[in-house]
């Protein structure tokens, strides 16, 4: 075996301890998701909560558990949602062990990685190329496999909030809704 | 559905049946597509009767496949049944069997999969299961360096893991540009069987190795580890399981080109794919084929009744328009791939390779068949072509938006045809009045 795949390998085998730790403390069962949000300053993250609300109903889902290596996703996620049980702040190196562990089978339904570009084979953006759908519908089909997407407003900022959360929500809502030839 | 899932499905069933599964119980299929058909079919020689279909997609709810009823889990089985008893034959077996439970189902007593489509997916998490795909990984990775020792030169991996005609033809169809971009000079490709090879040496390349299903798991499973700087990438809309464009497929009409073109190899412009140039091979082979066959050029019509994805059509309309054809002069002719694929009666079984089946479609003449994978392997051949498509919903939309060969730019030239059976007869006037 060679050294960079025994590498990848090690990382899966973190990943696989870091996820029975997950199960276990958070009760992981039917009607409980984990959502990894890979890179916090992206539109992926920013559609990863937008559609959060849509994806458990459409499921049925009692609660979300959501990664992520950013402390603005852990300021900003409860505005989206009131299925969000936590969010966990993780360093890259689990976060790393997590989607390697899911690249080497997919080991549960319930884990959902909140990336059009991660982790390696997930495909999409290219699709913007068609002219037949935006951005949002990409992410909402492909990663919550929302079945019927309507636009949506950007939710309601409290006046309290820091401006930085008011800013990552309208740099990250440009553009998502238009359609691109 | 691929022979291999066909046999397992007709065993299992026949195994419950044995076991008396069926007796006293509501039988029902979880998926309205066409395993559920072939369900159907193997039930009813064992005479038990499906009460009804179940399918997530709001789009089927309402509608019939066979005559069966397909509606929606919520509406027909969320009040708890205690007599149903559900049969799954799905790659999303897992997902399914969860929203069941949700509503008190339990796998083994009301939930059987029937046959384990999901090779990828396993919600165990035992050491063992961890370390058999750690071996297979491995495993993936002296399949990956044995095709670099076959290959010196090779400068890019491209694999099509799906043993589906259409699929890899579309996969290699495109990889021109994508190699092109790239600057690729020396891609090789990675196919499952002997037949999905001749599908790419169709398209004009000659570096393909095929291997078994289980040698493929492997390369896919090492792809997916293997680092990004690799030159390998996985060419399929439903693998690997990270990929997720099968699931916007038809979505607002995204056909299934554009889910290669777009999707997988994000590539700009309109669609178009590399110009496949006659080879004086394949000119050798048609002309042996059809002096040995005694079939008449350009007065020969290739029928393909046989597809895994549509429906069937029943093989009575295939005769009937086999024999009007014949009354008015022409030679007819089946494509035969398989020792399970039969002639329609009154027809000449021919088999040819894939490999130069363009150029047998355009010596004949004429081809009428079933929307196929080999329907786009064959979409260029300068022919009067005439393509059936059920008349069913393919995810979001209707079968012909996703498989339309006019729609996704592969023929200019071709007559499709929404089959129903009721429009049979018309259907039958139309194509002659066409020939």
């Amino acid at each position: 075996m060679g050294e960079l795949l025994q590498k990848e390998l090690e990382k899966a085998k973190d990943g696989r301890k870091y996820w029975l730790w997950l199960m276990e403390t958070y009760k992981l069962s039917a009607g409980k998701y984990v959502i990894l949000i890979p890179e916090s300053c992206t539109q992926d993250a920013y559609l990863s909560l937008l559609f959060l609300e849509d994806f458990t109903k459409q499921k049925n889902i009692n609660s979300v558990v959501i990664l992520s290596t950013d402390t603005v996703i852990k300021d900003v996620a409860f505005l989206f949602s009131d299925k969000i049980e936590e969010v966990i702040i993780i360093n890259d190196k689990i976060k790393e062990s997590l989607i390697k562990f899911y690249c080497l089978y997919e080991f549960s339904s319930r884990f959902i990685i909140a990336s059009l570009t991660q982790p390696k084979g997930r495909k999409g953006k290219g699709l913007l190329k068609t002219g037949k759908v935006c951005l949002a519908e990409i992410f909402a089909v492909i990663i919550y496999g929302l079945e019927e997407v309507k636009k949506k407003e950007i939710p309601e900022i409290p006046f309290t909030s820091e401006q930085k959360l008011k800013i990552w929500i309208e740099q990250n809502n440009k553009d998502i809704w238009q359609l691109k030839l | 559905m691929d022979y291999s899932y066909k046999i397992q499905m007709e065993q299992k069933l026949k195994k419950l049946f044995d076991k008396g599964m069926f007796i006293n119980r509501q039988v029902v299929i979880f998926g309205s597509n066409e395993p559920a058909e072939q369900m159907i079919d193997v039930l009813e020689t064992l005479d038990v009767q499906v009460k009804f279909l179940l399918d997530n997609n709001k789009k089927k709810a309402g509608m019939f496949l066979k005559k069966i009823p397909i509606k929606k889990p919520e509406d027909a089985i969320r009040k708890f049944q205690n007599d149903i008893l559900i049969l799954i034959i799905s790659k999303h077996y897992y997902e399914m069997l969860e929203q069941l439970e949700n509503y008190g189902y339990q796998e083994g007593i009301h939930v059987i999969k029937v046959v384990n489509m999901s090779r990828f997916a396993n919600n165990s998490l035992s050491e063992e299961t961890f370390s058999l795909y750690q071996e297979k990984v491995i495993s993936g990775e002296n399949i990956y360096y044995d095709i670099k020792l076959k290959y010196p030169e090779m400068d890019y991996l491209f694999i099509l893991p799906v043993k589906a005609i259409g699929d890899v033809f579309l996969g290699a169809y495109y990889a021109y540009n994508y190699s092109i971009n790239r600057k690729i000079s020396n891609p090789v490709f990675a196919v499952t069987g002997e037949v999905s090879k001749k599908a790419v040496l169709a398209v004009g390349y000659d570096k393909v190795i095929s291997f078994t299903i289980e040698e493929m798991d492997c390369l896919e499973r090492f792809y997916l580890l293997c680092p990004e700087e690799y030159p390998v990438m996985e060419v399929n809309h439903q693998k690997p399981y990270t990929c997720g464009l099968r699931k916007i497929g038809n979505y607002k009409k995204i056909d299934f080109a554009s889910l290669f073109f777009y999707g997988i190899y994000e590539l700009e412009g309109n669609i178009q794919g590399r110009k496949i140039e006659k080879k004086q091979e394949s000119i050798i082979y048609t002309e042996e084929l059809f002096i040995q066959n005694n079939l008449p050029e350009s007065n020969t019509v290739i029928l393909a009744p046989y597809a895994k994805a549509a429906s069937k059509i029943e093989m009575k309309f295939w005769e009937c328009l086999a024999n009007a054809l014949k009354e008015e002069g022409y030679t007819v002719c089946t494509n035969v791939a398989s020792k399970e694929e039969t002639a329609v009666p009154g027809t000449y079984p021919l088999a040819f390779s894939l490999e130069y089946a363009k150029d047998v479609l355009e010596m004949a003449g004429y081809f009428i068949g079933l929307r196929s994978g080999f329907c786009d392997l064959v979409s260029q051949a300068k022919c009067k072509k005439i393509i059936f498509y059920p008349d069913r919903v393919y995810t979001a939309n209707k079968f012909i938006d996703f498989f339309s060969l006019a729609n996704m730019g592969l023929a200019d030239d071709v007559t499709e045809i929404v089959f129903c059976s009721e429009r049979q007869q018309e259907i039958l006037k139309q194509i002659l009045q066409s020939f």
